[in-house]
């Protein structure tokens, strides 16, 4: 079954259709979460909250979007009241959170991983989630684009521009 | 050396890192979301059970306020001839006690008939010296307002 089929299901009150939904989209939810609040208890109760909402308001979903863009507006929405709760956008990065993240360069020690992160917490929300996107989870720049409604190209000159910014937030440290 | 890892991991086009997702996650969303669906229900049913409740309540009220402010009021008198001890009205074995208006020389009672209808009356009269009752029926001095 392709996922507007199990979209259209799930609107129409298919709970099991809902569920594959979940089961879909749940460990993306999941590592949006842990990504900003970097605490695995609050990175489930987020991903509970969204597919809640996802679950009330999926009779509002216009189909002609795609399906990931809206649940990043939603996961968006609920991360800004996550914040209002705690009172802070920034979080510690701590050794903790990076050893619940699998590198794909395992030559990094636990120190450049904190670097790497705490790095990444000093560029802008917009910054934050392009590389999110990218460099986890692996989305084309036409599907970041789409989330984020901007152009491809408009995409392709932010996501250089974060990078270079985190380079030299790189530098800096190690200066 | 390891410095240069961490610039050539953020100069690559491929995925950097992922996050390490707990085994039981969907599992405990769908349970949590089926929990809250099932408590919004229970709220919900209290909330229709409340509000017809209290609309049946209030239904009742308002019956019962327009029932009283519309029933019929009905003024019995009996004139007052100075022989009797008391007069009472009448109606399905209960006796109502008369007022004795002594500047207007009448016995009175007002009476709210639940609903317009016909209804007996009868006068119970208790004269002195001896405790006699005459029995009067019929519509004497009966007054609707």
């Amino acid at each position: 079954m392709d996922e507007k089929e199990l979209i259209r299901k799930a609107k129409n009150g298919d709970f099991e259709a809902f569920k594959k939904l979940v089961s879909c989209y749940n460990k993306q939810c999941f590592s949006f979460a842990y990504y900003h609040l970097k605490n695995r208890a609050d990175a489930e109760d987020f991903v509970q909250e969204v597919f809640y909402r996802v679950f009330l308001y999926l009779k509002r979903y216009d189909e002609k979007r795609k399906f990931f863009s809206w649940l990043y507006a939603i996961e968006r929405n609920v991360l800004m009241t996550f914040f209002k709760k705690k009172k802070k956008k920034q979080l510690e990065v701590e050794e903790v959170f990076v050893e619940n993240i699998v590198f794909y360069d395992e030559k990094l020690n636990i120190e450049d991983r904190v670097a790497l992160f705490k790095a990444i917490e000093n560029l802008n929300e917009m910054e934050k989630d392009l590389i999110f996107l990218k460099y986890n989870e692996d989305l084309s720049i036409k599907d970041i684009a789409e989330a984020f409604h901007l152009s491809e190209e408009n995409v392709k000159v932010k996501l250089f521009r974060a990078k270079e910014r985190l380079l030299n937030l790189l530098k800096e440290r190690r200066v | 050396m390891k410095e240069n890892s961490l610039f050539e991991l953020v100069n690559r086009e491929n995925k950097w890192f992922s996050v390490k997702v707990p085994l039981d996650l969907e599992k405990k969303v769908v349970a949590s979301i089926e929990d809250k669906i099932y408590r919004n229900l229970i709220i919900l049913k209290r909330l229709r059970f409340i509000s017809v409740a209290s609309l049946s309540i209030m239904t009742c009220f308002v019956v019962l306020f327009f029932a009283f402010h519309n029933r019929t009021k009905m003024v019995f008198v009996y004139p007052h001839s100075g022989n009797e001890k008391r007069v009472y009205l009448s109606r399905n074995n209960e006796k109502i006690p008369m007022v004795l208006d002594e500047e207007k020389g009448l016995w009175t009672v007002v009476i709210h008939a639940p609903h317009k209808s016909i209804y007996d009356y009868e006068f119970i009269v208790e004269e002195l010296p001896e405790e006699s009752v005459d029995v009067t029926t019929g519509d004497v001095g009966v007054k609707e307002e």
